[in-house]
């Protein structure tokens, strides 16, 4: 008995601290560490009167030899277009070489995420857009762009992607390219059925309908997972009323208006605009593009990023896809973009001159803008876009129809794992919702509480 | 019907369900070799392993590799760490094993729960401390943070499976070697060695797949390309927006795996061995 005392002891002394440690987690939720600024007074800060910094004159060496660290995640053709881009900045520069660290974006982030926190990344960073937010809130992680703006031509970016990045007057990162969705269309399989791409609400019921009445009945105009009803609903919301759907980290849509969205979801389940989520989970596949009915054309259409079109289309081999115009579903025009991906130089970088002068050379300088194309979406830079013709690239087409409709940007907070991933919130509400387990108020009150939450996490 | 002819239809329907499950056991394996013959589309909409129009494309572009690295040149860094990886292993594992085993020391049952506790550790946990660590003490771009841990006898696993086995080893023939004039460290070599041979055997395979297969540890710790291990190489052209060809990654995949499978054939009867003997013995 005396014996097997301490081990007694150690059991409860654990446990204690398990339970403390659960109690402890709670309130962290919803507080963060004091001392953190949040972002509302931050873009407070950045509008006001202080303005961007001022370039502070470094001049890139090009005499000393130097070694940059250039870090990314992607597929081949883009690994293999920016290696090749680093060629040309190396030849451009030759005092400077570029070591590049290239790899899947599997486990990208925790690689990323280490290295940032203990000040050992690479000079040039490719991040996801909300990375930047989450783990430099206060603008303390990385190097101020506009410290440099001599060497990066700042005025090739849009004003309001740099207000985007712009954290206590810091500019933090640039975006490389600019991504939303789009309504992508098999043209094939709607000529069969006799249909036209639909324009507006009305046609998109009657297209159902023709659906419904074809064939076996187990053809859909669009094929829509959890995420991307959750897209849909707030482009249509954002046509319905015309405001934001996150502002200075608030949701902007009553726990009404989300209702009207999701029984609008309901209603295009109803009418075989979309299958039921039931049908959608007998396909046996999570992706799309593995999916044997997206393959054979069951399934007509997608509302989806304008940057993965290629992987869709491919996947289907035998018809036609065509990029179809954004479906008017009342008075204003909804939808968001988002950087795709963004660079930034962290401070822990000790050639913040060279790192700018590398960004500028691959993203504004024709000539390396020309070696990257379109690998990393179509470019957010003016110039490196202007360089660029892409007229018979299928994002390029569906990049110009996203950026001209489109005047909502996410919000940081939108994609985070927490709420899109298959056991997030979004996951959860279309479920309850689809499989009638609860009916639209009782899911918009789920969806409203969750998003506050992780919302007032973020500030 | 006479016991002949039953014993007879016996064996048969045993070997026939034997042979069924087996087959649909080992089909993924085989569809596998199938698939990294086919293109994507072919892939996700049939079940069958005998492509239609057979392309050797994944092969050839698998081995194009990046910056003139191919497929062999990733392997070959794989086993630059592995192999040293798994020589100490052994090395500490059995050390640790044999002082928990045979002596008593103060703190012996403390040190053996701690010990234990950690086998129940995720590695998920430790990644950021030990970065931490490794980048302070500036290891961080080489296969050191792979490595010295195992040197420790950090991975508990193995340790406790020697200390299981050891328990099954009678103490009378240490004591012999003890008469005999062996010292504490020739009574090991001579004696519990040869007898842990089958478990040690298995902790080395046990860890060369394990660390072959590791993918975010090397990860973590490697940045330079010309550093990555086999398992980051695969993923490489993985690229889940624009999507990728699943030949190529299959092809690749199923050429990583020889060296393993090789290894595991060579020593299976050892292997086999020592798992059973280790769950024997408790």
């Amino acid at each position: 008995m005396k014996r097997n005392n301490w081990k007694q002891t150690a059991v409860f002394a654990l446990s204690g601290l398990l339970a403390a440690s659960l109690a402890g987690c709670m309130p962290t939720e919803s507080s963060k560490p004091q001392g953190e600024t949040t972002v509302s007074e931050t873009q407070a800060a950045s509008q006001g009167a202080a303005g961007p910094a001022k370039a502070e004159g470094l001049k890139v060496n090009t005499t000393d030899p130097i070694t940059l660290r250039m870090n990314w995640w992607g597929g081949d053709s883009r690994h293999q277009a920016t290696l090749e881009g680093i060629k040309a900045f190396e030849a451009k520069y030759p005092n400077i070489k570029v070591e590049a660290e290239y790899e899947s974006f599997t486990g990208h982030e925790e690689k990323v995420a280490l290295a940032l926190k203990s000040g050992s990344a690479a000079d040039v960073v490719q991040l996801n857009m909300d990375w930047v937010f989450n783990y430099s809130p206060d603008g303390s992680l990385f190097y101020d762009l506009n410290k440099v703006s001599d060497i990066i031509d700042l005025k090739a970016y849009d004003k309001s992607d740099l207000d985007y990045y712009t954290t206590n007057g810091v500019l933090q990162a640039l975006p490389a390219s600019n991504t939303g969705r789009v309504f992508f269309w098999n043209t094939t399989r709607l000529k069969d059925v006799g249909v036209e791409i639909p324009k507006n609400l009305d046609e998109l019921y009657a297209v159902g309908e023709a659906f419904a009445a074809y064939k076996d009945g187990t053809y859909y105009p669009i094929i829509l997972n959890e995420l991307d009803r959750m897209t849909l609903m707030v482009y249509y919301l954002q046509c319905k009323y015309g405001k934001p759907w996150v502002e200075n980290y608030q949701l902007q849509y009553s726990k009404e208006e989300i209702q009207k969205g999701l029984e609008w979801i309901s209603l295009l389940e109803e009418k075989h605009v979309i299958p039921t989520l039931e049908v959608l989970a007998g396909d046996g596949s999570e992706l799309v593009d593995t999916n044997q009915r997206w393959i054979d054309g069951h399934y007509a259409g997608m509302y989806i990023w304008d940057s993965n079109l290629k992987k869709y289309q491919e996947a289907a081999p035998g018809f036609e896809f065509e990029v179809g115009d954004y479906i008017n579903m009342g008075d204003y025009k909804g939808g968001m973009t988002k950087a795709s991906m963004v660079f930034a130089i962290p401070k822990s970088s000790k050639y913040p001159a060279e790192s700018a002068a590398l960004i500028q050379f691959l993203f504004g300088d024709p000539e390396g803008a020309k070696i990257l194309g379109d690998t990393r979406g179509v470019p957010a830079n003016k110039n490196g876009l202007a360089s660029l013709d892409l007229s018979n690239s299928l994002a390029a087409i569906a990049n110009k129809k996203v950026m001209e409709w489109t005047t909502f940007k996410f919000d940081p907070v939108f994609e985070r794992s927490a709420l899109k991933n298959p056991d997030g919130t979004y996951y959860m509400g279309m479920q309850m919702l689809s499989y009638k387990q609860d009916d639209a108020a009782g899911v918009a009150e789920y969806l409203v509480n969750d998003i506050s939450k992780q919302l007032e996490s973020a500030k | 019907m006479t016991r002949e002819k039953r014993d007879r239809i016996n064996t048969f329907l045993r070997y026939l369900i034997l042979i069924l499950v087996g087959t649909i056991m080992v089909y993924p394996l085989i569809w596998m070799v199938g698939a990294s013959f086919k293109t994507n589309a072919e892939i996700f909409s049939s079940i069958g392993f005998i492509p239609k129009s057979p392309t050797v494309e994944g092969y050839v572009r698998g081995f194009k590799g990046y910056e003139g690295m191919t497929l062999l040149f990733f392997m070959w860094n794989t086993y630059r760490f592995v192999l040293p990886k798994v020589a100490v292993t052994v090395f500490s594992a059995v050390f640790t094993a044999y002082g928990f085993a045979r002596f008593q020391f103060i703190g012996k049952r403390f040190s053996f729960a701690v010990l234990l506790s950690t086998l129940f550790l995720p590695q998920v946990v430790l990644n950021v401390p030990q970065y931490i660590l490794f980048n302070q003490i500036g290891w961080l771009d080489s296969y050191l943070p792979l490595i010295i841990p195992s040197l420790f006898a950090g991975d508990t696993y193995f340790v406790y499976m020697l200390i299981q086995f050891l328990r099954g080893i009678p103490k009378e023939l240490e004591e012999a070697a003890k008469i005999d004039g062996c010292n504490v460290l020739q009574t090991l070599w001579y004696v519990i060695v040869p007898m842990l041979k089958p478990s040690i055997v298995s902790c080395a395979l046990f860890q060369f797949m394990w660390a072959s297969n590791d993918f975010m540890g090397p990860l973590i710790y490697v940045n330079t390309v010309a550093k990555y291990p086999v398992s980051i190489f695969l993923r490489m052209s993985m690229d889940a927006d624009v999507g990728f060809e699943w030949n190529r990654v299959l092809a690749m995949s199923l050429i990583a795996i020889i060296p393993s499978l090789a290894v595991f054939f060579m020593a299976q009867n050892s292997f086999v061995d020592g798992i059973a003997a280790g769950g024997v013995k408790g």
